[in-house]
């Protein structure tokens, strides 16, 4: 009896000093930060300078590790699965949290996460070669429709800008045929060979746009055009209703992360964001400056799934 | 001239001490890490990465593509040693390279291996400099129809490893197909045969199926054995290659070079499939094939060719086109983007001393390791006469560590020890490791590539012959496929019409 | 019993599995292939292999095939569930008692009651190793091993 006593003080106390050794000594091994797409696109790029800047002030490597697939919800379900203890984020897109399980069944659901910190949000078009037979996004709708069944590619099933596609298509009665590839990198390499005849563009295909080869014929989740890019129009311009607002870029870690532990990333991630050479990375790229509190993120989950909810119930994509 | 020119900006570049001291350091830890199997070149260039924040990006790149190719090295090594691939690329070297290690010559496998490798770096390096912009734009008519054609002709390849049963070999790689498919579905997320275990959600991971396969299941099968030697045969005959060997080598190489690069420059398991298929071209080509798997050197000498020049072309894509051939490719992405280089075809124009730098100095990084890895043969060829009542705990404790560094999970070495255990039988049953293996790399990307393209056809197969590159692989593929199972058609006939004849 | 008949058994059950799995996955159409598509098609590629064996042992001269019990003559194949079994062990215990006491006994173990050798080798080796081995990961490549509860 008094043994059981005192073996388990003796238990109790080992526990709690290995525990708080654990959480005081953190981070003491590198940290994993998966990517949700693959190399070279938008959510990989700024993901990779976020851990580069993240790394001088944490101490400790941040490898990145990609793994794209199925729009985002491969990586998701993936760390669904990791244990919260700080060394495994995944930098992946809320639409893919909170928006996808509304179109389909995943291995996650919202409750698994935590959210770390939104840094910016993605941004989506129809790209096409620079030398396709139609030069704007009208000879493109009448090109469509004497083609039906043209092929694109995107993201990933149900992505924001797949979506996107498919509410253009919606509005001007055409039918595309959906290739997914695993990122941004992987369409526009699909694109440069003609493999596919448009992609649904995520902000990779900028620079290709600059270099001539491609050419962006109308730019999606945007209300009004984008001052940088005024000749290019929007949705109402062609007299549609406005495609799906855009999805947040966030860091995540699985849920249950301890609140000492998420708060030192979260500082270390918005001091990276906040820095000049983080600001230029997203003005190359396009990407708005929407930084947003990881709290403040789930915090506007509920709204985010009404919304969609609506969305896609009115546009006939699930029974309300 | 316009390339001269080039070369020497290359060559300023790479000889600067601190670029050459770089890219010691580089070649140096990578052969650190090939040799140990399990870990790979990815996890030790991640984690090195930010040593290179306060270096220029040249030197950058320079030190991490030491890395790169060093592990390539060591990975040979331990292939050839102790029969355990650290990574898929290697696979195919254990088949004749750890045979010829068990019967002496260990000297001359790892000799060829090393001088294999340099002659497709030199070969790899001038295929850079002069092929570079005209292969990349060939790599982007590769569309998933075009991967999916390969990867069947691949498949159909994968059983002129056969040593047995061609029957046999097949059947391992569909089931290798099958073990890929393990994990979440890459298309809709979806967990499939997982059996509820997170850790399988990733997938079963190729270090220990390929650790386990091989090198588990051989130290299982070696224990049984009642007679306790050194692992060679007493008598090591000579430490490097002799004339003979280079006479039965110098083509294969050239050969695997070329197949090597070619392949390479296709993201996504250029080099395994570039090991493979130049295992099968000479084994197709050689006038006895029958001593493949058993030690023959052109079965060293093709895969080592190849996959290093494999490695060479894996950075056309990403140096020309800003597209990362494989994951360490994506590394290299993004240590050039926090130098604050978008790699694109504008590279090459705006960095040209990034661009030819790195080129000359992977050409370094070649001479280098030949270097540093010849006189380690001596050393490697000691360590095996070492009784392997001791080597084997030691070789069976470096690939438990190796196979749990890599995701620091224990599943991983459940993993390796189920495969080991099936790895045992299935040699029991006379059923070969190498296809399941190398179909399991194959997997995901037959499986992506055939959806993908059914999704463009809109559900038709014709999509597979009415493009040209990808109904020349069919066609290649059935050929290889006929001529494979002719022989034996053919036997089984004569064997008939014998008896026929005695009969009457 | 044939070892050529239980081995084409074993991979036959294991393909017919993976169809039934792939069913419920869903095979999809030829237009949209779904999860299952490509493990239904392995796995009746697994199958119909599986078949031939079976059939060709019929056909080829019954001499020249094996007994399962015949695969196993003649080697000591206790000593290989041995290890097994002390592979086994290690894995589940590895994250508990660490590196450094996990290690050293699977080596100690291996070497001085299954192969019967020294004393010294069996200390002296395993030590030296496992001292090299820590030191390269943890200060080239910075990699954590796990430190068990004790600590180490």
């Amino acid at each position: 009896m008094i043994f059981n006593q005192i073996a388990s003080r003796i238990l109790a106390a080992l526990l709690t000093i290995g525990v708080s050794q654990a959480m005081a000594a953190y981070p003491d091994k590198p940290i994993t930060l998966y990517v949700a797409f693959s190399a070279g696109g938008t959510t990989d790029i700024t993901a990779r300078a976020l851990a580069q800047g993240a790394e001088k002030i944490l101490g400790v490597p941040i490898t990145i590790e990609n793994k794209g697939g199925g729009g985002a919800t491969v990586a998701n379900g993936l760390l669904a699965t990791k244990k919260p203890d700080g060394y495994n984020l995944l930098a992946t897109s809320t639409g893919s949290i909170t928006v996808r399980p509304l179109l389909v069944k995943l291995a996650y659901a919202p409750k698994d996460f935590r959210v770390l910190i939104q840094y910016t949000s993605y941004i989506g078009g129809l790209v096409v070669r620079a030398d396709a037979p139609y030069k704007t996004v009208n000879e493109f709708i009448d090109y469509a429709k004497a083609h039906p069944g043209m092929t694109y590619a995107s993201s990933g099933p149900h992505t924001q800008q797949q979506v996107g596609v498919e509410s253009f298509a919606r509005c001007n009665g055409l039918t595309f045929k959906h290739m997914p590839t695993k990122g941004g990198s992987n369409s526009n390499t699909a694109l440069m060979g003609s493999h596919v005849d448009f992609i649904a563009g995520s902000g990779s295909h900028l620079p290709l746009v600059e270099q001539g080869q491609f050419k962006e014929l109308i730019i999606f989740h945007r209300d009004d055009r984008d001052p940088t890019r005024m000749d290019i129009p929007v949705m109402k311009d062609i007299n549609c209703p406005p495609t799906n607002p855009p999805n947040g870029m966030i860091i995540v870690s699985p849920a249950g992360l301890p609140d000492a532990i998420a708060d030192k990333l979260s500082a270390a991630f918005k001091q990276v964001a906040d820095s000049a050479e983080f600001k230029a990375l997203l003005v190359k790229y396009n990407l708005p400056d929407t930084y947003m509190s990881g709290a403040d993120v789930q915090k506007g989950f509920p709204a985010e799934i009404e919304w969609y909810k609506k969305y896609f119930s009115d546009i006939g994509m699930i029974k309300p | 001239m316009d390339l001269f020119d080039n070369i020497l900006t290359g060559l300023s570049v790479a000889f600067q001490w601190h670029n050459l001291l770089f890219c010691f350091v580089g070649c140096f830890i990578g052969t650190l890490i090939g040799v140990l199997p399990g870990l790979g070149p990815v996890g030790a260039m991640s984690i090195l990465l930010p040593i290179t924040f306060g270096i220029s990006p040249v030197t950058a790149i320079i030190m991490l593509s030491g890395i790169y190719y060093g592990a390539q090295y060591g990975g040979s090594a331990t292939s050839i040693l102790v029969g355990i691939p650290g990574e898929a690329a290697s696979v195919v070297t254990t088949l004749d390279g750890h045979q010829m290690a068990l019967q002496g010559r260990a000297g001359p496998a790892l000799g060829i291996s090393a001088f294999a490798s340099f002659i497709a770096g030199t070969i790899g390096v001038l295929g850079l400099m002069l092929l570079a912009p005209p292969l990349a734009s060939l790599a982007l008519r590769f569309g998933p129809p075009e991967y999916f054609a390969l990867m069947i002709m691949g498949l159909i390849i994968l059983t002129y490893l056969a040593q047995k049963s061609m029957v046999k070999s097949l059947m391992m790689a569909g089931v290798g197909v099958l073990v890929g498919v393990v994990g979440l579905d890459t298309m809709t997320g979806m967990p499939r045969f997982t059996f509820g275990i997170p850790d399988l959600f990733d997938g079963v991971g190729i270090a220990p199926l390929a650790m386990g396969l091989f090198g588990v299941s051989e130290i299982l099968l070696n224990v049984e054995q009642t007679i306790k030697q050194g692992v060679v045969v007493d008598r090591v005959k000579n430490l490097l290659p002799n004339l003979a060997d280079w006479k039965a080598s110098y083509k294969p190489i050239l050969r695997g070079s070329f197949t090597g690069f070619l392949l390479g420059i296709l993201p996504g398991g250029g080099a395994v499939l570039a090991s493979f298929i130049s295992y099968g071209t000479e084994k197709r080509l050689s006038k006895t094939p029958e001593r493949f798997g058993h030690g023959a050197i052109e079965g060293v000498a093709a895969p080592e060719a190849a996959n290093n020049s494999a490695a060479q072309a894996a950075f056309i894509p990403l140096l020309t086109l800003g597209v990362p051939a494989n994951a360490v490719m994506g590394i290299l992405l993004g240590a050039l983007m926090i130098h604050g280089i978008t790699p694109g075809p504008m590279m090459i124009e705006k960095n040209p001393e990034l661009f030819w730098g790195t080129v000359t100095s992977m050409y370094l990084g070649n001479i280098m390791l030949l270097v540093l890895n010849l006189p380690l043969i001596g050393l490697w060829v000691k360590l095996l006469r070492v009784q392997y009542a001791v080597l084997f705990p030691l070789i069976l404790f470096i690939a438990l560590i190796g196979a749990y560094v890599i995701n620091s999970s224990e599943m991983d070495l459940y993993l390796m020890l189920l495969f080991g255990v099936i790895g045992y039988l299935m040699r029991k049953f006379e059923y070969e490791p190498a296809p399941l293996v190398l179909a399991f790399v194959l997997s995901p990307i037959l499986e992506d590539s055939l959806r993908q393209s059914l999704i463009i056809s809109g559900g038709s197969m014709s999509i597979f012959v009415t493009r040209p590159i990808s109904a020349g692989f069919l066609f290649l593929a059935a050929l290889l496929l006929i001529s494979a199972v002719l022989p034996s058609v053919r036997k089984k006939r004569s064997k008939l019409v014998a008896q026929a004849d005695e009969n009457n | 019993m044939n070892a050529e008949r239980v081995g084409s058994l074993f991979w036959f059950i294991l393909a017919a599995a993976a169809i039934y799995g792939s069913l419920d996955l869903g095979l999809g159409s030829m237009g949209q292939p779904g999860s299952g598509f490509l493990t239904f098609v392995a796995g009746s590629f697994v199958a119909l292999m599986a078949i031939i064996i079976f059939v060709q042992s019929y056909r080829s001269d019954p001499a020249s095939q094996k007994r399962v019990a015949q695969l196993w003559q003649g080697v000591k194949w206790q000593r290989a569930i041995v290890i097994t079994i002390l592979i086994a062990v290690f894995i589940m215990v590895f994250e508990t008692l660490g590196f450094f006491i996990c290690s050293f006994a699977l080596l100690f173990i291996i070497m001085k009651w299954l192969e019967g050798l020294d004393w010294k080798t069996s200390v002296l080796v395993p030590a030296v190793t496992i001292g090299c081995t820590y030191l390269l990961f943890k200060t080239v490549l910075k990699i954590s091993l796990p430190a068990g509860i004790f600590g180490f």
